[in-house]
């Protein structure tokens, strides 16, 4: 636990989960160790519930009778944009819309975009002048990823950040108490992603045929397999969303190499340990921090009763992912923890897991074995650039130095 | 030799990453095999074929993947006689699941109860272990190659 906070003797549901506390949105870490540690399941004031042990959130956060979005509905919130996507939609509806793009991110279909990442990062690399500076976030991670949806789509490539800030507006209104501001922005974040989702969409229908995802897709809707609701909403998440996370986890990636060079050491001459590596990098970036559900019939959680009524349960990936029990010494980079610690829960679990995982996975090895190739070391110039709330991490900025 | 056919169901593509470490392990050994996902298989040949590998992940609450789903549907819409197919199976699961790898049992049984006669254990790959896909297909494929 860090010696620099200092949390109360009696805690209170504020000392568990202070959501306001800029520290705690900058670095949860003690806090969660103290979850984990005291209230592994904790009840709110208003009845919510928080799962914090990586066994309860890998068994109950999958449950089938949990839906993404209260039963009451979401009314005005700015996530009623994608109501009508994989995010938020059950059953058969979630399983058709998922399907209609799920065969182009498998792991083996993914290897043709992990290689246009590749080629774009080594662009990147190319035009590094002899300061040996770059802006990482976007050249190595934003842009490779963009680049690799934009192939799979069968679209113009174009500058990604936009929608790296266009998303991160949007989750400012997934936190715990969002403000008024926080809600207005997040609806600006999800009209400038649909507006563009709506240009590409209209952009294909009048030159139709090269039989890539978003050609694809189209079809779809004509032959009745998918709505045109559905068909924006699900571009507004590829195209809009396609390199926020992975943006930042390069980003994180490159924080944790400049931080344990011997990592990147051992990346770069055993590729038999790279695997091993990006796991570990996946386990401690943590774009998402904790994922929201809501409860439909009574559920029984570490000796808890959550009732049927629609109660929220927040499942704190980022205190699973750092739960003793299953990562000792879980501050630390290591990538030589057993196998069994592997399962890389920061993508989700359940049939809401991330449908991109494959496609991520794809574009950070392309990436950093492109790095690997002609760089040893990472080092950290400046201050990076995060932005992060209770319920997610990113990144706007980061500079480095290869050489 | 027929080459052996390798079928896999899938829902996120991991089946398929396994099918093709079969084949490889399999043609290693000698032993001539191909690659074929259930979409792409025309149910009129299961009788006819000989010796199969039918692999399945298993999607949701112990549900067939999408490519498993309709596969299963034709082979209980037409019930070939399977008399003469032998069969080898290896399913993906996940052991929080009380469901875990049910797909894999449930194709099997439906192939049993037409006549074909399963060849050695069921493998299973459990997602909780750790191991990797290629680690888990690639073990099995050596325990069951002499047998084909």
């Amino acid at each position: 636990m860090s010696q620099n906070v200092t949390l109360t003797e009696r805690p209170s549901e504020a000392d568990y989960l202070p959501w306001e506390d800029p520290e705690f949105v900058r670095a949860p870490w003690p806090w969660f160790d103290r979850l984990l540690t005291e209230k592994p399941v904790l009840v709110l004031d208003d009845g919510s519930i928080v799962v914090s042990k990586y066994a309860d959130v890998v068994k109950f956060a999958k449950h089938p009778s949990l839906l993404s979005v209260p039963p009451d509905g979401i009314s005005d919130s700015p996530w009623a944009a994608n109501l009508n996507s994989v995010l938020l939609s059950e059953g058969e509806t979630h399983r058709r819309i998922r399907r209609s793009f799920a065969s182009w991110l498998t792991p083996k279909a993914v290897r043709k975009w992990g290689r246009t990442a590749a080629d774009s990062a080594r662009a990147a690399l190319d035009r590094i002048g002899v300061d040996g500076l770059i802006e990482a976030h976007s050249a190595l991670g934003v842009q490779p990823a963009q680049d690799a949806m934009a192939h799979a789509l069968g679209i113009p490539t174009e500058d990604g950040f936009p929608y790296i800030h266009a998303t991160n507006l949007t989750m400012m209104s997934m936190g715990w108490n969002p403000t008024p501001d926080e809600v207005t922005r997040a609806h600006e974040g999800f009209g400038y992603m649909m507006f563009q989702a709506e240009r590409l969409i209209e952009a294909k229908r009048r030159n139709r045929g090269d039989g890539m995802l978003l050609d694809e897709m189209i079809t779809a809707v004509d032959e009745g397999r998918l709505s045109e609701r559905e068909l924006k909403e699900s571009i507004q998440i590829l195209w809009g969303s396609a390199a926020h996370n992975p943006g930042h986890v390069m980003a994180s990636a490159l924080v944790d190499l400049a931080d344990n060079p011997h990592v990147f050491t051992v990346y770069k001459q055993d590729p038999d340990t790279r695997e091993a590596i990006i796991n570990e990098i996946f386990r401690r970036s943590l774009p998402e921090v904790a994922l929201d559900r809501f409860t439909t019939e009574p559920l029984e959680i570490g000796g808890v009763t959550v009732p049927g009524d629609g109660t929220r349960i927040r499942f704190i990936l980022g205190a699973a992912l750092r739960d003793r029990d299953v990562f000792p010494n879980p501050d630390e980079f290591d990538y030589q923890r057993p196998k069994e610690a592997s399962m890389a829960i920061a993508f989700g679990v359940g049939t809401h897991n991330c449908a991109g995982q494959a496609m991520a996975r794809a574009e950070l090895r392309a990436v950093l074995d492109v790095i690997a190739e002609r760089y040893g070391t990472v080092e950290i110039v400046g201050e990076p650039v995060w932005t992060n709330s209770d319920r997610h991490r990113n990144c706007e900025g980061l500079t480095v130095r290869l050489s | 030799m027929t080459a052996i056919k390798i079928l896999f169901g899938t829902e996120s593509g991991n089946a398929e990453l396994v099918a093709d470490d079969i084949t490889d392990t399999f043609t290693d050994a000698g032993v001539k095999a191909e690659t074929i996902a259930m979409e792409d298989f025309d149910i009129a040949d299961l009788p006819g074929a000989g010796t199969i590998v039918v692999i399945t992940s298993t999607y949701g609450e112990g549900e067939l993947p999408a490519t498993t789903e309709p596969f299963q549907r034709a082979i209980l819409d037409t019930r070939p006689d399977l008399s003469d197919l032998r069969f080898a199976a290896f399913g993906l699961g996940d052991s929080t699941y009380e469901t875990y790898n049910n797909a894999i049992d449930v194709l099997t049984a439906d192939l049993a109860g037409l006549g074909a006669r399963q060849i050695g254990e069921t493998g299973r790959h459990d997602a909780v272990s750790g191991e990797s896909f290629t680690d888990g297909a690639v073990t099995w494929a050596k325990s069951i190659v002499d047998a084909l």
